[in-house]
């Protein structure tokens, strides 16, 4: 990053590995921490929620990053507000028209997207300073990153929990889940277990170093 | 001076600019999604009423005039129909006031006035409370199973739950009231 002009090719290639590695929304910033919890009980709504998000932050991100010199700062929220609830109601209409199993049992969390704020943060971090192609490649990995962080959370709590791995019986007839994982408790233990286990990793990497 | 008055004049413009394109961006989406999730709640009503009359052969639209407060409850009603003109009983939409919004259930009544089953349509309760009762686990629908009107008050509700069962049983006494009307008096 010493070159103050890196090529276009290194610049996307960092934005990448930032959001779903260095810069992870859940892991390592620890943004949107509401949906994390409450979804990740099974893979299927994991994926779901995370694939949601992303469709909506690549087009918030896109439009928010091609109106950046339209929007005046004062009523940049509110405009960023709009655009981002105007995305998660496409996806829940779509949704409810062609996934339905997956809008029934992610319910109430769609509209909740639009609060979600690994959104609004690349919206007002990235995307207002950034070029459009590069903030719709933003919102792609930071939604993938999430993606990714949802779907291990869920992994771990979905097997531990009940079981199961996308709904197929994994662990055996006499295995007894342990139910704890799957309740709110079970959120907030993986998810502290799993931030941990990335800083060990990622201080480890800087030592070798 | 002058830039900066022009400038401000130009913020209400300019968010009602952004809000116009959402909003036409919206109406779009909705029109093309729209019959599709129609004809989706349409084949799920559909089907849901099915289970609660396997034998029956179709289900049509009852024409039963409801007082306003009844109105409420009970959004529509089916009769299934059953071997020639016989009628094996009704199925009716009831609406619900849950703890977040609207819970929209099926509830079949047959011809003595006891509950065939019911079944759930829509909701919006918080998931993994309220929510919770109205799935197959939680095991609140289950319960209204063979209950007539009398007996409604004394299905168990779901602890911590509590609300979403008492929206419930409410919806389904009331539907339970007129459907013994409409079994009094005919349509």
């Amino acid at each position: 990053m010493s070159d103050k002009k890196p090529s276009k090719g290194a610049f996307y290639l960092q934005i990448i590995k930032d959001g779903i590695i260095f810069k992870n929304p859940t892991f390592i910033q620890l943004l949107g921490m509401c949906p994390t919890l409450a979804v990740t009980t099974s893979v299927f709504n994991g994926i779901g929620m995370g694939l949601s998000a992303t469709f909506v932050l690549v087009f918030s991100n896109f439009f928010v990053s091609l109106l950046r010199k339209f929007i005046p700062s004062k009523i940049r929220i509110a405009s960023y507000i709009v655009i981002i609830a105007g995305f998660v109601t496409i996806v829940e209409m779509v949704m409810k028209a062609y996934l339905q199993s997956l809008s029934e049992s992610l319910g109430l969390f769609i509209p909740l997207i639009v609060v979600n704020c690994i959104i609004l943060a690349r919206a007002e971090s990235f995307a207002s300073k950034n070029e459009p192609i590069a903030s719709a490649l933003d919102g792609l990995a930071s939604g993938l990153g999430f993606t990714l962080a949802l779907t291990i959370i869920s992994a771990i709590r979905e097997l531990i929990g009940n079981g199961t791995l996308l709904g197929y019986n994994i662990m055996g007839e006499n295995f007894s889940p342990a139910l704890l994982i799957i309740l709110p408790a079970g959120g907030f233990l993986v998810l502290g277990f799993l931030i941990a286990l990335v800083q060990y990793i990622m201080q480890k990497g800087k030592g070798e170093k | 001076m002058l830039k900066q008055t022009s400038k401000s004049e130009m913020l209400p413009l300019k968010l009602t600019i952004i809000v116009s394109a959402v909003v036409l961006m919206l109406a779009i989406v909705n029109e093309l999604t729209f019959e599709t999730i129609a004809s989706n709640l349409a084949a799920k009503s559909n089907s849901a009423r099915q289970e609660l009359f396997v034998d029956s052969n179709g289900f049509s639209p009852v024409n039963f005039e409801l007082t306003a407060d009844e109105a409420k409850t009970v959004s529509e009603i089916y009769s299934a129909a059953g071997e020639g003109e016989d009628i094996l009983g009704y199925c009716m939409n009831v609406v619900c006031k849950g703890f977040g919004g609207d819970i929209v259930l099926i509830v079949g009544v047959d011809l003595d006035g006891s509950i065939t089953g019911v079944r759930l349509i829509s909701h919006a309760e918080t998931p993994s409370i309220g929510a919770s009762a109205l799935t197959e686990d939680g095991g609140l629908l289950t319960r209204f199973s063979g209950v007539t009107a009398s007996g409604v008050e004394n299905v168990e509700s779901v602890s911590g739950a509590t609300i979403t069962s008492s929206a419930v049983k409410e919806g389904i006494a009331k539907a339970l009231a007129v459907a013994q009307r409409l079994l009094k008096e005919g349509y």
